[in-house]
């Protein structure tokens, strides 16, 4: 028998054609999971992540294991973008973030696309293990103009930092720059300061061991220029004296101060002493009256000088530019004219 | 001894039909824009190739064929030779931005979670153009399509060009436009622009379509298909605007120039009139001092667009003092007249000759000056085409004049950057290409009459 007969049949049973069209589809087959084994998506999927909990932080790195990551994938929680998305293999990623607020989020892998996996609820971010707390900043807005100073008015809300408590008059801008250990006051030209007394909202975070006020990745600290949301868009604020938020009393002490008679004749009734800087928001001390100077020696001398302090009273005791102050204490009386140093000889009791 | 195998035709043909519709079926699952891009260059190609004569028509099939399958060649590759650690290949970094963001401004509208910075990156006003939209609504009718796209931008572009072929061997015969098409599909810049996922390609289409309108405005019997070709010019405009600025600039300029100048070369009276009526006009228009203003703050206000693109990665070039460019804003402010006429005159030079073959300093442009050679011929050209064609034909040749004049001016004055300038140098070529075509022509004939004494020749 003629394999293709005179009807082009196979083996006079199948149409030649037929038969080809059928070891084509049957070829399909193996082709087709030839096809599918090398082309099939292997879709991306997260199994966990390390850590599940952790403290809010200015720099939170979660290492993420999975299935088929590529290195161009992203990685945000809930709508937190990673600054990064580290590959390391396609079982292992990390992604490291900046600033997550307390909160649990889900962790989100993307491609360039679209998302392509989620793990829910899979982080927990808890405040800092040291409580959110307030603190006082009196510094200066700078690099204003003066339509910008005028918009900035004691009650003024800074969205997610603070308050404004109150402002001085604009002046020329000067900011402290460091040069060495020293700091410099460089003036920015044509540019206004607005003295001003901020209080922040802050968390306490440790830094290397040592606790600070953390507002914006910034440490509330002398000399250290914070940038504040303000109706001009983002503001320096330089800060130059920081207390607690407890409330300032005037108070009324007697000090005795030992020098020379020339210094001491130059202390006079309404001194004020602005903290070591020239912010008028930041005066501690108003002389109130001078006795006269008792010489003990030609070069040496005393007085005693009525002074109006602005004390904290603080768990029983008054605190005086933060650090506690009583009878017996030393305290600094620092004007444009003079730099003196005296002992406290009266205080009202703080209770 | 050999026997007819008898097989019977209807079960051909329905296994025939079957094994089509199984590779159809099958290429259209793998990639459906292929199989689309494919079937419309084919249908575009037959449409454009009927009334050919027989030798012409083998030709065109010829460079036809050739120039499709290497674009499908250097596509293939593309895909072949993409790295794994990244979502797809381009030919060109600036390719990223379309693929990457018309899939996400797709998912957004289809309501597909995105990563959150995308979201951001997606209503980005850089690069944002009607492109994008046309780019996104494709791939919500075939899914994403990073490679498919070049071939539709393929597509796009062998439209308009075969569009522009035609009117071109209407015009000109069919050396000249056999001539231009194959340089419009061969030349190597042309050709990669034509397979990216760039705006070229869909500015050639629509070019091409704004210029056939535009003829039609002259040409067309009746005032009724006039109205109508005047509305695609706008239409066409309008699109061209959308994609990149200066569209609509180049349609008016191109459209208004190009009838005047048909209709004042018309008569021998009307073109010597104008001939000494349009130098009093400018001259008495130059010494207006409000026509002074407007001029000096279009001319600073595009020298400062240059500064810009000069500053700007990749090799550039520069037109205006050096000081100029460390405080740009000078530009805008206070150059002078001497200056910014300067400005004009250095602007359109180095248009034609950048760049400098001397002064390629990476391996892409010394790659490129092949072409640059072929381009200072085909600029060389160009006056003699000019002549010929509007011997010709005036109203196309008026027209392809008139809208390569505004397509260069607009480009020269504004560009900076070289990589850019050469890009953008194609929004005129496939204008000019036709006119350096014929100026070749005419310059052989006129060799081949003086020095060979053939008093005939047939092309």
């Amino acid at each position: 028998m003629a394999i293709v007969d005179d009807r082009g049949r196979l083996f006079g049973r199948l149409n030649l054609l037929d038969a080809v069209l059928l070891v084509l589809l049957i070829g399909l087959v193996p082709l087709g999971y030839a096809a599918y084994a090398l082309f099939r998506e292997h879709p991306a999927r997260i199994t966990s992540i390390t850590p599940t909990r952790a403290e809010q932080a200015p720099d939170l790195r979660l290492v993420i294991t999975g299935e088929n990551f590529r290195p161009f994938m992203r990685v945000s929680a809930d709508n937190y973008q990673a600054v990064d998305f580290i590959f390391k293999s396609t079982t292992e990623i990390e992604a490291p973030f900046g600033h997550l607020p307390p909160g649990e989020y889900d962790i989100v892998l993307y491609d360039q696309a679209q998302e392509r996996f989620r793990l829910p609820n899979a982080l927990t971010v808890v405040p800092s293990a040291l409580p959110a707390t307030e603190i006082i900043a009196v510094g200066a807005f700078g690099n204003l103009d003066a339509a910008g100073a005028a918009k900035l008015t004691a009650g003024l809300e800074l969205t997610g930092v603070g308050r404004v408590v109150a402002v001085g008059k604009p002046m020329p801008d000067l900011t402290q720059v460091f040069s060495s250990s020293a700091l410099v006051g460089v003036p920015i030209p044509n540019a206004q300061r607005l003295p001003a007394t901020v209080l922040f909202r802050c968390y306490v975070k440790t830094q290397q061991g040592r606790p600070h006020c953390v507002v914006d990745d910034a440490p509330v600290a002398t000399p250290n220029l914070i940038m504040l949301p303000t109706p001009l868009g983002k503001t320096p604020f330089q800060v130059e004296l920081v207390r607690s938020s407890q409330p300032l009393e005037s108070v009324p002490i007697r000090v005795r101060v030992a020098g020379n008679p020339s210094v001491l004749s130059t202390i006079r009734s309404g001194d004020v002493d602005l903290g070591g800087t020239t912010n008028e928001l930041a005066a501690v001390a108003r002389v109130a009256s001078v006795t006269a100077v008792r010489r003990l020696s030609e070069s040496s001398g005393e007085i005693d000088v009525d002074v109006v302090v602005q004390l904290q009273r603080v768990n029983g005791v008054w605190l005086y530019d933060s650090l506690p102050l009583r009878a017996g204490s030393t305290i600094p009386l620092r004007t444009a004219r003079y730099e003196v140093r005296g002992l406290v000889t009266q205080i009202p009791p703080p209770q | 001894m050999t026997q007819a195998i008898a097989i019977p035709r209807g079960h051909t043909r329905t296994v025939a039909i079957m094994a089509a519709g199984i590779t159809l079926g099958f290429a259209y699952t793998l990639s459906p824009l292929t199989v689309l891009a494919l079937g419309v260059v084919a249908a575009a190609s037959s449409a454009a190739s009927r009334g050919l004569s027989q030798a012409e028509r083998r030709w065109f099939w010829c460079v036809m064929s050739t120039a499709v399958l290497l674009r499908l060649v250097a596509i293939a590759l593309l895909f072949l030779t993409a790295d794994p650690a990244r979502p797809f290949a381009s030919f060109f970094g600036d390719e990223e931005l379309y693929k990457f963001r018309t899939v996400w401004v797709r998912n957004i509208g289809q309501g597909i979670p995105i990563s959150p910075a995308d979201v951001i990156y997606s209503f980005d006003a850089v690069g944002n153009t009607s492109y994008m939209d046309v780019l996104a609504f494709v791939q919500v009718l075939v899914g994403d399509a990073p490679y498919g796209l070049h071939l539709l931008n393929m597509t796009l572009c062998l439209c308009g060009v075969l569009a522009l072929y035609r009117l071109a061997r209407a015009a000109y015969g069919r050396t000249v436009s056999m001539a231009g098409l194959i340089a419009l599909l061969f030349l190597p810049s042309v050709f990669f622009w034509s397979i990216s996922i760039l705006k070229e390609p869909m500015n050639v289409f629509m070019l091409a379509g704004e210029l056939i309108c535009a003829v039609l405005i002259v040409r067309a019997p009746r005032w009724w298909q006039k109205g109508l070709a005047a509305a695609g010019v706008v239409m066409f405009a309008l699109a061209m605007e959308s994609l990149r600025a200066g569209g609509v600039l180049t349609a008016a300029m191109g459209t208004v120039g190009g009838i005047a100048l048909t209709w004042t070369l018309a008569r021998g009276r009307r073109w010597m009139t104008a001939l000494g009526l349009v130098p009093a006009t400018v001259v008495a228009l130059a010494l207006m001092p409000a026509v002074q203003d407007r001029v000096m703050a279009n001319v600073r206000r595009v020298a400062f667009y240059h500064a810009g693109h000069v500053l700007t990665p990749g090799y550039s070039y520069r037109l205006v003092d050096i000081q100029y460019y460390s405080q740009r804003i000078q530009l805008l402010n206070s150059m002078p007249p001497q200056d910014a006429g300067r400005f004009v005159v250095s602007a359109l030079w180095n248009y034609m000759v950048q760049p400098l073959p001397w002064k390629t300093e990476s391996w892409a442009l010394q790659a490129y000056l092949p072409e640059l050679f072929l381009w200072y011929v085909m600029a060389l050209l160009i006056p003699f085409g000019v002549l010929a064609g509007l011997r010709r034909d005036r109203v196309i040749t008026s027209m392809l004049l008139c809208h390569a004049a505004a397509a260069m001016v607009l480009v020269a004055v504004t560009s900076g950057n070289l990589g850019t300038l050469i890009r953008h140098r194609s929004l005129a070529l496939p204008y000019l290409v036709w006119l350096s075509a014929l100026g070749a022509q005419d310059c052989v004939r006129r060799y081949l009459r003086r020095y060979q004494g053939v008093e005939k020749e047939r092309y």
